[in-house]
């Protein structure tokens, strides 16, 4: 045997075209996305050095996400593209969002919050104005909580003025109360992330054309995350633009039953007794936006009462 | 060129070539990761990407496939066996099909070093020059990393003979 038949013998053993792998499958899109849904950290340190120099990591962003919503060659999951459009940068995210959760069986309860959230690297401000009905009160109650977090700290102003501060390193209870991911964008983010989301089609949500994606597990709970488990969480994104839409989500109310031999109730425990009614909560973007670090809109992430 | 347009024309352009390349190094769900793994430090690092970038995917590749075999190697030193952790990275694909191609079961017997070499030229396709860069050594010691291992892989396979010639492409 020669050896360039060696060689030739050699590539036609070549272990990749045995595998079984598509390697004719187009390349996988949703990874590009997620690449590039971060600025490179380079140009990060170049804007540091460089002050006069904007040509900031935002910009980056904002470009990789005018080409992931309009100018791509490539087309681009929705999904990858609201992963994409909600990422981190060098801007304050703005969210605009509306709350309703729908309450039916022996309680009934019509609740409505509305949400406007500013978010910049660890510092969140959220203002949340709450509307409920149910079938006891005649009139309307209605609260407004205002939180701003600061890393691992979070205070609160109650609707009746009062003033609570809390510290993730205070206890448990408390660093679950300060990292909960409360909104839309942080739970889908986490949810696309994890791989979580499955692609459930195009369908309407809140007049848009959507496509839907489902949690393929949403009863699964999450390490570090108190969260309520729910029995359906599906997550709508704008199928052309891949604007973020919103959510809904589905528990069946049910009667609390004894565990067999158990004298006590466990409160981590989901209820298993018959089907009561249903709580459905729909989460609604009115707006999202990133905003500039201007002085006006960074004020817009603490508000006048915080004390530190 | 816009960045993001470069990065994805970069992509959409290799991304299938780095990931046979991994495919000939790992199993396939190592294989994915490391592309995926290539492809993020390249976007990090795209102001240093060349003109022709693949020999430079591939040597990213590589290094991300040495670190991820440095690091299992470590956790068996610790003493850290993972379930499904493989000893050290993921097992050469070639031994999977070594038993039914007989230059296969001559590749699997010969030195990491001699079948890096092989895999440069011969699966990759990459000339003498790129492949040296891709190896990290100058040309001519990687020709001669090619020409030994050559040689070798031809004393595995039942005493054949073996051409002396370093050509294999320019």
């Amino acid at each position: 045997m020669t050896d360039p038949d060696l060689l030739t013998l050699l590539r036609e053993a070549d272990p990749a075209e045995r595998v079984d792998v598509d390697l004719d499958a187009p390349p996988p899109v949703a990874v590009l996305a997620r690449i590039t849904a971060t600025p490179p950290p380079r140009r990060r340190r170049a804007r540091r050095r460089l002050v006069i120099g904007t040509v900031s990591a935002a910009a980056v962003v904002a470009a990789a996400v005018a080409l992931l919503t309009v100018g791509s060659t490539i087309d681009i999951d929705p999904a990858a593209r609201a992963y994409a459009q909600t990422a981190p940068g060098e801007h304050i995210l703005h969210v605009d969002l509306t709350l309703t959760t729908v309450m039916t069986g022996d309680n009934p309860m019509d609740q409505r919050t509305d949400e406007q959230i500013w978010q910049y690297r660890d510092r969140t401000h959220r203002v949340e104005t709450t509307t409920q009905h149910d079938d006891s009160a005649g009139t309307p109650e209605r609260e407004t909580f205002d939180h701003v977090k600061v890393g691992d700290a979070m205070w609160t102003r109650m609707d009746d003025g009062e003033i609570q501060t809390l510290r993730a390193s205070d206890s448990e209870e408390a660093r679950m109360a300060v990292e909960v991911d409360r909104d839309f964008i942080a739970s889908f983010r986490r949810r696309y992330a994890s791989h979580s989301l499955r692609d459930a089609g195009e369908t309407q949500f809140a007049g848009r054309r959507a496509r839907a994606y489902e949690v393929t597990n949403p009863r699964a709970p999450t390490p570090g995350i108190m969260r309520l488990p729910v029995d359906s969480e599906t997550y709508y994104v704008d199928a052309e633009t891949g604007d973020p839409l919103g959510s809904v989500k589905t528990l069946a109310l049910r009667t609390f039953k004894r565990p067999e031999g158990k004298s006590k109730f466990r409160a981590d425990r989901v209820p298993v007794g018959p089907k009561t009614g249903e709580m459905r909560m729909t989460e609604i973007v009115n707006r999202i936006e990133r905003l500039p670090l201007t002085p006006e809109n960074r004020a817009r992430l603490t508000a006048d009462w915080v004390k530190r | 060129m816009d960045p993001q347009a470069r990065f994805e024309a970069i992509f959409t352009a290799h991304y299938r070539d780095i990931h046979r390349f991994a495919l000939r190094r790992t199993d396939p769900a190592e294989a994915e990761e490391v592309a995926n793994e290539a492809f993020a430090i390249c976007w990090a690092k795209l102001d240093a990407v060349p003109e022709e970038p693949l020999p430079w995917l591939y040597a990213v590749a590589r290094k991300c496939l040495a670190n991820r075999r440095r690091a299992a190697v470590r956790r068996v030193g610790l003493g850290v066996r993972l379930r499904g952790t493989p000893a050290a990275g993921g097992r050469d694909p070639a031994e999977q099909f070594a038993e039914r191609d007989a230059i296969l079961r001559a590749f699997v017997r010969l030195s990491e070093s001699d079948r890096e070499a092989l895999r440069l030229v011969a699966w990759d396709g990459l000339p003498l020059a790129e492949a040296a860069r891709v190896a990290g050594v100058s040309r001519a010691a990687f020709a001669m990393r090619v020409h030994r291992a050559r040689r070798r892989l031809a004393a595995e396979l039942d005493g054949p003979s073996v051409s002396p010639s370093l050509e294999i492409s320019s």
